[in-house]
Formats: C-alpha cells, sequence, structure tokens
C-alpha cells in the first residue's frame, strides 16, 4: 500500500482534471486499514473463501475438478445456485445436471468457474436500500456488465482466456459495498455530494476520506492474497494506469469495460462524468478499434438480456 | 456506387472482418476450454481409477485377512472335533475298561475255586502221580489266566505295572511253544536266540508283545508260506543309534527280533503301523491296536522298536529293551516255603467258593479259620468276641457292607485289628486309601496259597505287604 502510493507520489501525473486529487488526505492510509480489519469481520468476508479459491484455481493449471468440486461443496446454498444455473435455459444442458461433475461435462469448466463467482459475490450485493437513486443492485448489474464486456474483451480481441478479466469485473466495485456496509454515513455523503457536484465517486471519495472505493476494493483483493494483476487492475480502474506494466493490460481493459458499462446505461443509480481522453488512451494502447469494442458492446448486450435466465438476480 | 455507400461496404468488410476475427478467437478458445475440461474430468476419473485400484488392493488385503481367520477358525473346528472324538474314544475305551474289569473281578472269583481246588486235589495226589502232573498243568494255565486278567486291569486302568527282573529268553521260548501249535505248517519257526540277558519288565506283557508281532508275521505269510525267525541278541547302541529316542541312554540293550520273509511294506505303511486302529489287514481280521499295543509296552518298559521292511521282501522287527546287571537282580530266596502260623482268623467273603478254598487253605498253613459268607455277620461275630481273632481277612466287594465298610467297625472295637483286603477289581479304591483306613495288607484276587501265606504272615507280623 505504501509501495504504491509511493509510485503514484513519484509519477504524480494526471491528464485530466477530473482524475482525482494528488494530494491525499493525510491519514487516509490507517483508516483504511482500519476499514480492512472492519471488513474480515463482516458477512462481506463470507464470500473470501470460495471467491479466492476460484480464482486460485483459474490461475493454476495443476488444479482439477476435485478443487472446484471441493470448494463449494462445503456451501450447499451455492452448490444448489450453481446447479440451479448449471440447468437453466442459457446453458441449454441436454439432461438435468445434478453432480457438479456433470456441470464440468456439459457446460465446461469455466462457465462452472463463472457461474461460481457470479453466485458467490452475489452474496455481498443482497440487503439493498436505495440512496440517492444509488442501489445494490444497480452496482450488481454494472458490475456483471463490466465483468461480461472485461471477458469478452480478453477473448475475442486478444484472443486470452477471460476468467480473470471476469472475476475482476465482478469485484471491482467491492470497495463501494465495503463504504456503503460499513461506513453508511461517508457513503450517502460520498453520493450526495458527487451527485451534487456532478463528480466522480472515486474523486469525492478522496477528498472526502482520504482514499476511494478502488483503494479499498485493491487493498482487499491483496488481503486476501487475490493475484496482484487483480489487485492491481481493480486499484486503477478510475485512474492512469501506474503500476507494473505487466498488469497494464488487464488495469486498461478493466478501465474500458467500467467506462463502457456507463456508456451503455449499466450504471450504479446517480449520473458519472466519463473520461473519454482516459478511454481512447486506452484503447489505442491495447490496440482496440472502435469498431471491435462496438462490437464486443453488442454481444455484451445480447449476453445481458439472455443473463435473467440464468438466475443471475435471484439472489 | 457512391462515396457514401462505399464507406457503408468498407465498414461492413471492417465489422465482419471483426465478426470472423472474434468468432474465431471464441472458437478456438471454447475448443481450448472444453478440451481442458474433458482432460481434467478423466484426470478426476484416472484418480477414481486409481483409488479403485487401491481400495480394491486394501480389500483384497482385509478379504485374505479374513480368509485367513476363516481357515485358522476351521482349523480350530476341525481340532475341537478331533479332540471331541478322542474324548469319545476315551470314554469308550474308559466304559469298555469298566465292563473288562467287571467281567475280571467274575473272572477272579472263578479262578479262586479253579487254583484253589486245584491246589488242594494236587496237594491230596501221591507225588508221581499222572492226575498231579495233569493239575499243575491246570495251575499253570489258570496262573497264566490270573495274570491276564491283571493284565486286562492293567490296560483299562492304566494301573502301575508290576515290574520285575527275568531272563527274556525264557518268555521267549514259552511264546514259542504257544505258536507253534497255532502256526501253520507251511511257516518255518526258527530261534536264534544267543544271550539269556536280563531285562526289568511285566513278563506278561513282553509274552503278549511277541504273540502279536508272530501272528502279524504269521499274517504277512500265510498265503505263500514263508520262515518265522524271533531271535535274541545282546547289543550296544550307541547315542547316534537313540537320535529319535530322546529317553533312552546309550548302553547295553537287549534285542529282540522278529523276522518273516511275507510280503513286506511300503514307507507309508511303516510310518503308521504304531498308529492306533491303523491296519492292512480286511475287516474281521485285525483291530489295528496290536501293534500300538506293542509299541506302548515297550515304551513303558523303557524300550524302542523299529522296523525295517521293503514290499516283497519281508519285514523285521527289532525291540530293544534295556539290559540290566546281574547285581541289580534282587533274589527272591525261599519262594518255595509255605509261612505257616497258629493264629485265629475271620475269614469273610461272600461267594461260597471263596470261603471253602480260603478256609481250607489256612487250615492247611495251621491257622483257626472262622469264616462268615456276610460282612454282617462277620461283623457280629467279631463284637461277640472281639479278642477272639488275631487277623481279619475280608474281601471287598460285598452286598450290604463292603470290605473296607467292615474294616471301619471292627477298627472302631479294636483300633489295632490287623486286617488283609483282598480285592478283585475295584476302581474306587486304592491301595493309599485302604492304608489310611488302618487297614494293614492288602492283596488281589485270586490269591495262590504261597501267596496267601505270605500276605497273612506279614499282615500277622506286622510288617505289612
Amino acid at each position: 500500500m505504501i509501495a504504491w502510493n509511493k509510485i503514484k507520489d513519484e509519477r504524480g501525473m494526471t491528464i485530466d482534471e477530473n482524475a482525482g486529487p494528488v494530494n491525499q488526505d493525510e491519514g487516509g492510509d490507517d483508516k483504511l486499514s482500519l476499514l480492512l480489519k472492519r471488513v474480515d469481520s463482516s458477512e462481506i468476508a463470507s464470500i473470501k473463501g470460495v471467491v479466492g479459491g476460484v480464482v486460485r484455481i483459474i490461475n493454476d493449471p495443476n488444479s482439477n475438478i476435485k478443487d472446484l468440486k471441493d470448494l463449494i461443496l462445503i456451501d450447499p446454498p451455492l452448490s444448489a445456485k450453481v446447479l440451479r444455473v448449471a440447468n437453466s435455459a442459457y446453458y441449454a444442458s441436454p439432461r438435468e445436471i445434478s453432480e457438479i461433475d456433470q456441470a464440468v461435462v456439459w457446460i465446461g469448466l469455466d462457465s462452472l468457474q463463472e457461474i461460481i463467482l457470479t453466485q458467490k459475490i452475489s452474496e455481498v450485493f443482497n440487503n439493498d436500500v436505495v440512496k440517492e437513486g444509488f442501489s445494490r443492485e444497480h452496482l450488481w448489474k454494472h458490475s456483471l456488465a463490466v465483468a461480461l464486456l472485461a471477458k469478452m474483451i480478453y477473448r475475442r480481441e486478444f484472443g486470452e482466456k477471460g476468467n480473470n478479466a471476469y472475476a475482476a469485473g465482478l469485484v471491482h466495485d467491492i470497495g463501494v459495498i465495503v463504504e456503503d456496509q460499513l461506513t453508511p454515513e461517508d457513503f450517502l455523503n460520498v453520493l450526495r455530494t458527487a451527485k451534487k457536484n456532478n463528480k466522480q465517486l472515486a474523486f469525492v471519495e478522496k477528498e472526502l476520506l482520504g482514499y476511494d472505493h478502488a483503494d479499498i476494493g485493491r487493498e482487499l483483493a491483496l488481503y486476501w492474497n487475490f493475484p496482484k494483476e487483480l489487485a492491481a487492475s481493480i486499484g486503477y480502474h478510475h485512474d492512469h494506469y501506474l503500476g507494473e506494466s505487466k498488469y497494464s493490460q488487464m488495469a486498461k481493459t478493466l478501465y474500458l469495460a467500467d467506462y463502457l458499462a456507463f456508456e451503455q446505461g449499466y450504471g450504479i443509480g446517480i449520473k458519472m462524468p466519463l473520461r473519454k481522453i482516459v478511454f481512447e488512451n486506452y484503447c489505442d494502447d491495447l490496440k482496440l478499434m472502435p469498431n471491435a469494442l462496438a462490437a464486443i458492446v453488442k454481444k455484451m448486450n445480447d449476453e445481458f438480456s439472455k443473463i435473467e435466465d440464468k438466475g443471475v438476480f435471484e439472489t | 456506387m457512391s462515396e457514401l455507400e462505399n464507406k457503408n461496404i468498407q465498414e461492413q468488410i471492417l465489422d465482419l472482418q471483426i465478426e470472423v476475427r472474434h468468432l474465431s478467437n471464441e472458437l478456438r478458445l471454447t475448443k481450448e476450454e472444453y478440451e481442458d475440461s474433458a482432460r481434467k474430468y478423466f484426470d478426476v476419473f484416472y484418480n477414481l481409477d486409481q483409488k479403485v485400484k487401491e481400495r480394491t488392493a486394501a480389500l483384497e488385503r482385509a478379504n485374505q485377512e479374513l480368509t485367513k481367520e476363516i481357515f485358522e477358525r476351521k482349523r480350530a473346528e476341525q481340532e475341537k472335533s478331533r479332540l471331541e472324538s478322542q474324548i469319545r474314544q476315551t470314554q469308550k475305551l474308559e466304559s469298555i475298561g469298566t465292563l473288562a474289569g467287571g467281567i475280571a473281578h467274575d473272572f477272579n472269583n472263578m479262578l479262586v475255586a479253579i487254583i484253589g481246588f486245584s491246589e488242594m486235589a494236587r496237594d491230596g495226589l501221591p507225588v508221581e502221580s499222572l492226575a498231579r502232573e495233569d493239575l499243575d498243568q491246570v495251575l499253570v494255565a489258570a496262573k497264566r489266566a490270573r495274570d491276564l486278567i491283571k493284565h486286562i486291569l492293567t490296560f483299562s486302568r492304566q494301573d502301575v505295572q508290576e515290574l520285575k527282573p527275568f531272563q527274556l529268553h525264557l518268555v521267549v521260548k514259552e511264546a514259542m511253544k504257544m505258536m507253534r501249535a497255532a502256526i501253520p505248517s507251511t511257516i518255518e519257526i526258527r530261534s536264534n536266540i544267543d544271550s539269556t540277558a536280563v531285562i526289568m519288565g511285566d513278563p506278561t506283557q513282553i509274552h503278549q508283545v511277541l504273540i502279536n508281532l508272530c501272528t502279524n508275521a504269521t499274517h504277512a505269510m500265510e498265503e505263500k508260506g514263508g520262515e518265522l525267525e524271533v531271535g535274541i541278541h545282546a547289543v550296544n547302541l550307541g547315542a547316534e543309534d537313540l537320535i529319535n529316542e530322546k529317553e533312552m541312554e546309550p548302553g547295553s540293550y537287549v534285542m529282540l527280533t522278529v523276522r518273516d520273509t511275507g510280503y513286506g511294506m511300503d514307507k507309508g505303511h511303516m510310518r503308521r503301523i504304531f498308529d492306533p486302529y491303523f491296519t492292512t489287514k480286511e475287516f474281521g481280521k485285525g483291530s489295528g491296536m496290536g501293534l500300538a499295543v506293542v509299541h506302548g509296552i515297550v515304551k513303558s518298559h523303557g524300550g524302542m522298536i523299529v522296523v525295517d521292511s521293503e514290499p516283497g521282501k519281508g519285514a523285521v522287527f527289532k525291540v530293544f529293551f534295556p539290559q540290566i546287571r546281574q547285581e541289580d537282580i534282587i533274589e527272591r530266596g525261599g519262594a518255595d516255603i509255605l509261612p505257616i502260623g497258629t493264629e485265629s482268623i475271620l475269614f469273610v467273603d461272600d461267594e461260597l467258593a471263596g470261603i471253602t478254598i480260603g478256609k481250607r487253605t489256612l487250615e492247611f498253613l495251621g491257622y483257626k479259620v472262622t469264616a462268615r459268607t456276610s460282612s454282617v455277620e462277620a461283623l457280629e461275630a467279631f463284637r461277640a468276641q472281639p479278642d477272639k481273632f488275631d487277623l481279619v481277612i475280608t474281601d471287598q466287594t460285598m452286598p450290604n457292607m463292603t470290605g473296607l465298610e467292615l474294616a471301619r467297625e471292627i477298627l472302631e472295637i479294636r483300633p489295632e485289628m490287623p486286617i488283609l483286603l483282598c480285592t478283585g477289581y475295584s476302581s474306587l479304591l486304592s491301595e493309599e486309601k485302604f492304608r489310611a483306613s488302618g487297614i494293614r495288607g492288602f492283596a488281589m484276587k485270586p490269591l495262590v496259597r504261597q501267596e496267601l501265606a505270605e500276605k497273612v504272615r506279614a499282615v500277622l507280623d506286622g510288617s505289612g505287604n
């Protein structure tokens, strides 16, 4: 965390005045670490085991089906949900899937991992209370859209597997949930300020709290031993990427996916200003043509309409 | 074509190119993912296979252990049933023993009459008379019969046998005499005796050993005839000769050999011939006990028996007995002198023959005899005049009151009263028990005159027997 700040301070560069203040509120780090400790004893931590486990399996070439099975069989409600989704119209399984083994055969290991992550992470988006237009349901749909977009960019444009990008998309705004859950008054204040000033959430958070929800998400990801690539991309999904270059593809993709989600109307319930300059820079960096992104967005919208069939909103 | 249309077409082409690229990427990744899934799925199956193998191996081990356990249990059951049949056999033998004992008792009483009356009849005849010689022969046979009964009792009750020193060749010669009469003329009998060594043992049993061996030899030569040779030789056995006989020590032995020229036997038979109930003879011809008995007798004499045979080449049985030195033999001097006396004796026996012979024998020896045929009467007679008698001779087996009970009653009246108890057969009473009851003497029926005279004298003189 300190190292990250150091890098940021050394570079100290901003491209857009909306990118957020360089000078941080002193004591933001302390408040952040206190917040993280509180997360660990909150219900948000309940997803740590399964999500961390699936992410680890995704990134371990020697993992096997048994690892995945062991992970979700200790969570019977999750197993039930996973099987329900696996049996949904979306996957059009030729026969009733009653075992995780069968799910592997009919829908594939990658899809299964996706379902598990989606179902587990959706749990922390429950208990919704609408605040200033913001709702966890909006945030969850936004997260799903970002996950789908990030995955599709990876698969369709980079020709790489998109599991990590999908996972990153689902958890990229977990910091918002942390704020909503653990510092609801601060969060309400942030929401009001952002709405009133038409500022980005992260910008207002930095101003008022000394940290933003991306910081929370990044620290949480590191704290939960998620891969560094994941933590880095979560941490920079509102800023210019300043971290290690080997993680830049994921971070920039997540930024683009976040941008596209807002642009397509998968927002968080309150209007946010978009920074087109950064977006265009990243598109150039990643050699993504507008037509290609347009095709992906179209595909994402198709998926999203079908996604209801997966039962992902039935949390 | 307008510029706009052209641009549109170019856009469309671009979009199509993008779509193709996107779809081919999706297709490739999906294919990879499914391959990966399938591989991992079969990995699980492979692991399952491995686990099945491990589990199967574990089950096989358990199964083997179970099989072993079952085998051991079966063996234990077999052992149990073997022991049970052994118990049944023992019980059968016991009941046979009891029966034999009972018969022996009755038979003894008859022998008492035969021996007693023969002796008295003989004594009344002139020394040179033919009748006296005939009666001598009757007495020899009767004494042999008495010995045989004692032998039956020894076997049926596993009694301690009476061992005494005797010259083996004398018993052999006597047995050979008997065999000559029984063996068919197609079998030639030879004896090859070059030792008159003395052994310690029971002559009747040794007699039986020889008869059994000779009978077997005869059976082996019954069809074709042959040669039966009985020999006695003095031999020295070294440690190497006695490897299988741990109870025997190297030294001087007397070897009794019985050789035949019959059909012989193979090694399989040789191993088993001393087992009880093993027989090569047809049903009804042999009990299978003959050689087992021989083996038992030889072992009880501290000896051993070996057999050498080949099919068609006859067989030779060699029996070894420890030879005893001349100085070990205690001379039984004065056996022919009858100890006599004039004391008053109360004689009790429920058998009339026993009473008659006993009374006449004792009177012949000089004693004054009061005879009673019932223990109750005898007790009355004693109670009337306790001091009249110097000795009470009583039979053990009597109705109403046994000899032992009578003895107790008498000892109540006169604790120092000398009592001689005669018994033919009794499995309940031991000599120790008699002695504990205060009975001074103990004699096995039937008593010949010599023995009776000696026992009576010994009890009267207080030296017991």
